[in-house]
Parts: structure tokens; sequence; C-alpha cells
């Protein structure tokens, strides 16, 4: 379980990324060859813009969570558990869905998700994912030409 | 008067069988996605992109608008009924329709919110039909430097007029111009930002980024906070018809939400949110019941379901005459526009006529399908809500990998839509607001086009923005909403210390 807290070290590490963030696009975008000809109006140019936004955004948001007083109310809880568990199943998706097919990857997606959701009835999730994904796959490579891929349940 | 030509034109459109099944479909689909949790217009019509690739453009937008309309209507239903408005347009309507309900006067509150949806998404619709031609006329004096103008007067407005913290509200535009930026630059050709990775050559999908955050990053952060949940449904009870007195005290909110709707809708200022709150503070301010307030006023249900029917139809304005999406839901109806290969503008107007004027007139007809929908049907949306949630949130998960998946076959896609949704969570975590980012997204790459088209045309000279009168002003307007939030909270502050 994850306790949020208080507001400002959060608040802070926010405001430290975005402002490290504008500074690696500024770097990144440097590191690009010029172009010859109207060097100011450039592919450069927005980037930099965008990068410098950031900078002054994070510094920003540093500063109000230094001077926000903390609430009672700040005090969040999070479970982390549920969050690593979906995050597995969308990871499996991106490495089973074309060997494993569209109906199978599916139906582990939505049975994982509903897991994660404190649902136990394993045997009435599984039926549902099945039909969820069988019928978005009739639909969509039937009805709307857009082919998922058959993986193992080839017929 | 040749709007209304063109009107009824866009009736003959809007009135074929085929397109008129697409709008009964579109209003369907959005009270229902209004209804439920966890999905709303914007990742609805960002799902739906690629399963529409092959309709005709008129009917997929039919289709999209009545979305974009019914979620408005289906998201008041829940909450009165639940207190867990589906959509952020109807956080104040809860606070008073949800106290209605637990007094029993819940069908009460349900049946001004959607005769008010009904007349403010009607005159709205109306107004919208004249002022777009009418924006148009003026579009057409516009040149790069002020549409870059208006661009972030539409960035600056989408963030200090939404959520609590201004830096927080830049966080999120800023991260969607980083993210718009990855991929190749259209006028030279040159890579930015795609490390190599062939994939990241044509940018971060819409898409992608749209379900990401919008999906996946609101079921992490919503499983994460499951166990401290907690809802209740309060059933309709006695008397499902409005009194003398109901219709008394509801009709003139109506007319003074869509006053305020349609306009603040139709600025550049976008969004639905803030018009429902300038309602609520308007009504209580001319009530002879401000005592009710709070506990269940019918005004304080009837004004800002009115005004954000209302805001709706506003924001549809600039994103037809001008190209200019102010929500992420009309972000989402640019990127469709975008995949058709048509770009609004003015030019929409002469180029695509049948499309704009079916797109219109069919949202006057899906108004009067959604009163009918909403009206009798109220107790049976509410059925929608007793699908378990884990098997909610595994099907919306479903349809995210679908969405991504069905894109372009690509499986690094699927990935990275995991990757959003845990940027998603963390914007979440942070109270960076998710949707300055989608708008920016949009905004980003158009933004930066303008800007360099404007300054080579001033062969780099940057006073072109302030010469042009229009672009100066406009830009004066966005510094202005961007300093009145921050020299009121000083003198508060100062009013504080003396």
């Amino acid at each position: 379980m994850l306790r949020m807290t208080s507001y400002k070290p959060y608040g802070v590490a926010l405001g430290a990324a975005l402002a490290l963030l504008g500074a690696a696009m500024i770097w990144v975008i440097s590191l690009l060859p010029d172009t010859a000809a109207y060097a100011a109006v450039g592919p450069k140019m927005f980037p930099r813009l965008v990068g410098a936004g950031l900078i002054l955004t994070g510094l920003a948001v540093i500063r109000e969570a230094m001077t926000t007083e903390p609430k009672d109310e700040d005090e969040i809880e999070y479970d982390v558990l549920p969050i690593l568990t979906i995050s597995a199943g969308l990871i499996f998706a991106a490495f089973a869905l074309e060997r494993l097919g569209w109906i199978l990857t599916a139906a582990v997606v939505f049975f994982v998700t509903a897991w994660a959701f404190g649902e136990r009835r394993r045997l009435a999730t599984i039926a549902i994912g099945l039909a969820l994904s069988a019928g978005t796959y009739l639909l969509f490579n039937y009805a709307l030409q857009l082919s998922l891929p058959a993986g193992i349940l080839r017929f | 008067m040749s709007s209304i030509y063109a009107l009824l034109d866009g009736f003959s459109v809007a009135l074929a069988p085929a397109n008129l099944l697409w709008a009964s479909i579109g209003v369907f689909m959005g009270t229902a996605i209004g209804v439920l949790p966890g999905i709303g217009p914007a990742l609805t019509i960002a799902l739906l992109l690629p399963a529409t690739f092959s309709f005709e453009p008129a009917s997929a937008f039919i289709l999209f608008g009545g979305i974009y309309y019914g979620a408005v209507y289906g998201s008041s239903t829940t909450a009165i009924l639940l207190n867990t408005p589906g959509e952020t347009a109807s956080v104040v309507t809860a606070i008073d329709g949800h106290a209605m309900a637990k007094q029993g006067r819940g069908a009460q509150a349900l049946a001004t919110a959607a005769i008010g949806s009904f007349v403010a998404g009607t005159l709205a619709t109306a107004a919208l039909t004249f002022v777009a031609p009418a924006l148009v006329t003026l579009a057409l004096k516009f040149g790069p430097a002020e549409y870059f103008a208006l661009m972030v007067l539409a960035l600056v407005t989408v963030t200090s007029l939404l959520g609590t913290s201004l830096p927080r509200g830049f966080a999120s535009i800023f991260i969607g111009l980083a993210l718009g930026l990855v991929g190749m630059d259209v006028q030279t050709g040159q890579a930015r930002f795609t490390f190599g990775a062939l994939e990241l050559l044509d940018g971060v999908g819409t898409v992608i980024i749209a379900v990401g955050l919008f999906a996946v990053g609101e079921a992490l952060y919503v499983v994460a906070r499951e166990r401290f949940h907690r809802e209740e449904i309060y059933a309709i009870k006695g008397s499902v018809w409005m009194s003398r007195e109901d219709w008394r005290r509801s009709w003139k909110p109506w007319l003074r939400g869509t006053v305020i709707g349609f306009p603040i809708g139709a600025l550049p200022a976008g969004g639905a949110e803030i018009p429902t709150f300038l309602s609520y503070v308007t009504e209580k301010r001319l009530t002879k019941h401000p005592e009710e307030f709070g506990k269940g006023a019918i005004e304080a249900v009837a004004g800002p379901e009115a005004a954000n029917n209302a805001a709706v139809a506003g924001v549809l304005a600039p994103l037809l005459a001008l190209g200019l999406p102010t929500s992420a839901t009309a972000a989402m109806m640019l990127a469709a526009f975008q995949q058709y290969g048509i770009q609004p503008g003015p030019l929409l107007f002469q180029t695509n006529s049948q499309l704009i004027w079916g797109l219109l007139a069919s949202l006057y007809i899906g108004n009067v399908m959604l009163l009918v929908l909403n009206l009798p049907l109220a107790g049976l949306w509410v059925r929608l809500l007793l699908i378990p949630r884990p098997w909610l949130y595994g099907g919306i998960l479903v349809f995210a990998t679908l969405g991504v998946y069905t894109l372009d076959n690509s499986l690094f896609d699927v990935a990275l839509l995991w990757g959003i949704g845990m940027l998603g969570l963390a914007m979440r975590m942070l109270d960076v607001p998710v949707a300055p980012c989608i708008v920016a997204l949009i905004l980003g790459p158009m933004a930066e086009q303008h800007l360099r088209r404007a300054l080579s045309i001033s062969q780099g000279d940057p006073l072109v923005f302030v010469s042009s009168p229009l672009a100066a002003g406009i830009l004066a307007l966005a510094l202005a909403f961007l300093l009145v939030p921050l020299l009121m909270k000083l003198r508060r502050s100062e009013a504080a210390m003396s």
C-alpha cells in the first residue's frame, strides 16, 4: 500500500521531473544537425519553447508545493498490488496478442482486470470475457473488415 | 438567411434512414457512457475511430455528435441518483440533484435536468447554426499570426479556468505539447524525440494517448482506490411528475443556463464545466429560496444542466468554424476529421457543406431523441449501474486494447498504451488534470505550424504578433486570463494579512 501523506515531497518531485524533462528536451533537440536556412523558424524552435515552458512550470509547481500548507485530507491511500496486476495483463497482451490471438488474449485482459477489481467468480468472469472477445472478433473481422489476429484458434 | 437554406439541406442528409440510425445509435451510446463511470465521450470517440474509418464522414460525425450530446444527458442521471457525476460537467448538478434524490425527489430532479437539457440543447444548437457561419466570415480574415494567438488563448483558458492549481494545469498543457512534438517535423522531415524508433516517426497517436490517459490511467487509479470507495443508489419514489411549482422554478434557470453556457462554450475558453459553476452561482443569487441551495434546490439542477448542454453546442462552433478544439471531446472529433483528411476551419463550410449541415441538423434530431430516451427511461438507464464494476472496467480495458491495436495492427502501440496509462495514473495521483493534455496534444502541432508560418512571412520578426491588432488583442486577452486569477489571489492574501 502506498500512502501519499503530504503534498510537499510529491509536489517537489513532480516539479523537478517536469523541469528535468524540459532541460532534457532542450539538450536532445540541440544535438540535431542544423538546417541551413531560416534557423529562427526551423524544427528546433518550438521544442525549445516547450522545453523552456516545462522548466518554468516545474519551478512554479515546486514553489506551489513549498508554500502550500498540507491539509488533513491530503492523506490518500493507494493499493499498489492491483495496479501491478492490471499492468501485467496489459503487458502480457502486448506480447501475446499476435501469437495467442485476440480471443484468448482479450479474455485474459478481462479476467485479470476483473480480478484486480476484486471479482472472484472465476467461471462467470471467464465466460463473459470469452463472450466479449469472441463477439468483438466476429464483429471486427466479419462486419467491419478489420483484422484481429486469430492466433492459435484458427478456424 | 442562407443558413436556413443550408440547414434545410442538412436535414435532408440527417433524415436519410442510415443517418437517422447512426444518430439514434449515437445518442443511445452517449447516454449509456454518460451513465457509466470510467468512460466518457472523448474516450468513446477515440475507441470508435478505427471502426468508423470505413464510414461515410457524415455518418461518423452524426454518430459522434449524438455521443457528445448524449453523454451530457446521461451523466446527470448518475450525478443525481448516485452522487457520482459521469462527466465533470455534471459535478455541480450532483450537489443539489443528489440532495433531491435523498428526499425522494429524484424523479423531479431527473425531469428538470432532461427537459432543461432539451430546451438548452435546442436553443444552443439554433445559436450554433447562426454563429458558426458568422465565425467563418471572421476566420477568413485570419492569418497564421492570428491563428497562433487564438491557439495560445485556447491553451491558456483551458488551464486557467479549469482545476484548482494553475501550475499543475500548465504541467498538463506542456506534457501534451511535448508528446505532440514526438515524430517527424512536417516541414523539414527532421525526426524529433523518436530515439531511433521507427514506430515513433509518425508521432504518438492521439488515440493512443487519449485512450491511455482516459481508459487505462483511469482504471489504474480507480482500482488503487477501490477498497476505499462506497456508493449508494437512491431509488425513485413517489410522484414522477414535476409539479406546477417545479415548472415555475425551473424555466427561468433553463433559459439563463442557456445564455451562460453557449457563449462560454463557444469562446475558446472551452469546456462545459465553468458555465455550470457560473449558472449555480447565478441561480443562488437570484432565487427566493437561497436556504435550499446545497439541500435540494431544483433551480440548482435546472440551471447547470441547461448550461452544460448549451456549452456543448457552443464548443462545436470554434471546432467547426476555426478548427479549434476547446475540450477533450472536441479534440478527439478534430482527430476524427484529420483521419478523413478533412481540415476543419472556414473552408469546411464550402468544401464539405453537406457534412457540416448534416451534422448540425442531426443535432436537432438527436436532442428530441434524447428527451424521449431520458425522460421516461431514466430509471432504466440507472440499471446499467448494476453491471459489476470489475466487469465494467474489464470491458473498458478490452475495448481500449482493441481500439489501439486496430489503429495500425501494432503491438508496439499496445505496449505504449500501458506506458501512457501509467503516465495518466501518475498525473491523477499528483493532481495534474488530464483533459488539457489532450487539447494541447492536438493544438501543439497546429500552433507550431502557424507560428513558423507567421515567422517565415515576417522573416523571423516576432513583432508580427503585436503589429496585427487582431493577434495582439487575442494575445492580450490570453495574458489577462493568466494574470487576473493571480492578481485576485494576491489581493486576497493581502486582505487576509491586514
